[in-house]
């Protein structure tokens, strides 16, 4: 099964919870600065690339996992990915779409802003990874029902 | 192969090239207009199959809003993710679609309005109809 996490910008959110899907980033803890900063993707993807599908790795269930930004239209691009795939007879049991974007706060949104769109990375960084540790129990959360939701249909 | 004529509504200016890529004539009626499948019917993401054409290629509408090009990234990097060989082209219809067409869409819900936006919007397509024909035959000689 493929399982896509969905953001703005495939930059912060999406990575982090792609992250703790695959067991890069704890469960029973809150990660460190340098942890979260040297994940790949993070905070790296740049505007040209919104809409790609990046590799992130597979799960012990054996599903690949994958992150894309979508920007403002994640419900649009979400039902376009679905009604495509079913096309070709791939249903919501062979992939499933998560919008990580609603785990994050304020914070990491300015955060994100600064960094990625006004492109002043020094500043922007370090307060998206302030907002992602402060919120990091909903990251915990979602991935954690997402997998048992995974159980529950296997 | 797939031909998907999208727009930011999906239901106006794509339909009408769909529509005239499976019938060929060069204007389309009146009365046939209104019976265009998915003509007025917003519904943002939602692939929608309208028919095949004589070389067999499976035509499709779909409304984008301004993610077009996020959504032909995603699907297309998809598609090499499930390992999907056809081929797939994306016509954008989106320079005949209608200015404040959602505003038109509101004014048409009220029953006083509906025939004159309709009078409007098949006059719309009349001003346009050659160019829209020759849009339209232009993507199928290259198909």
């Amino acid at each position: 099964m493929i399982i896509v996490y969905m953001c703005y910008g495939s930059a912060h959110s999406s990575v982090v919870a792609a992250s703790i899907h695959i067991g890069l980033l704890p469960i029973d803890r809150v990660p460190t600065y340098e942890e979260i900063v040297s994940l790949p993707h993070y905070d790296k993807t740049s505007n040209d690339e919104i809409g790609t599908l990046f590799y992130m790795g597979k799960d012990e269930f054996g599903n690949y996992v994958y992150i894309v930004g979508a920007r403002n239209g994640r419900e649009i691009v979400t039902k376009a990915i679905y009604s495509f795939l079913s096309l070709y007879g791939i249903s919501e049991k062979d992939i499933l779409v998560v919008d990580a974007l609603p785990t994050i706060g304020l914070t990491t949104k300015i955060g994100g802003i600064t960094s990625r769109r006004l492109g002043i990375i020094f500043l922007g960084r370090p307060i998206t990874v302030y907002g992602i540790l402060k919120k990091y129990n909903n990251f915990v959360k979602l991935v954690t029902d997402i997998k048992t939701k995974l159980q529950i249909r296997s | 192969m797939k031909v998907v004529y999208y727009s930011y509504y999906g239901c106006y200016s794509s339909p009408i090239c769909a529509y005239l890529h499976l019938n060929d004539k060069s204007k389309i009626e009146k009365e046939e207009f209104f019976k265009i499948p998915f003509l007025f019917q917003v519904d943002y993401g939602q692939m929608r199959f309208i028919g095949k054409d004589n070389n067999q290629n499976e035509v499709f509408i779909i409304g984008m809003k301004n993610f077009s090009e996020n959504i032909k990234k995603t699907l297309c990097d998809l598609m090499e993710v499930f390992k999907i060989k056809e081929d797939i082209i994306f016509i954008d219809t989106s320079h005949y679609d209608v200015i404040f067409f959602k505003v038109l869409m509101n004014l048409r819900g009220k029953k006083i309005l509906t025939q004159t936006i309709d009078n409007f919007l098949y006059n719309y397509y009349l001003m346009r109809h050659k160019n829209i024909k020759r849009f339209v035959e232009r993507y199928k000689k290259i198909l």
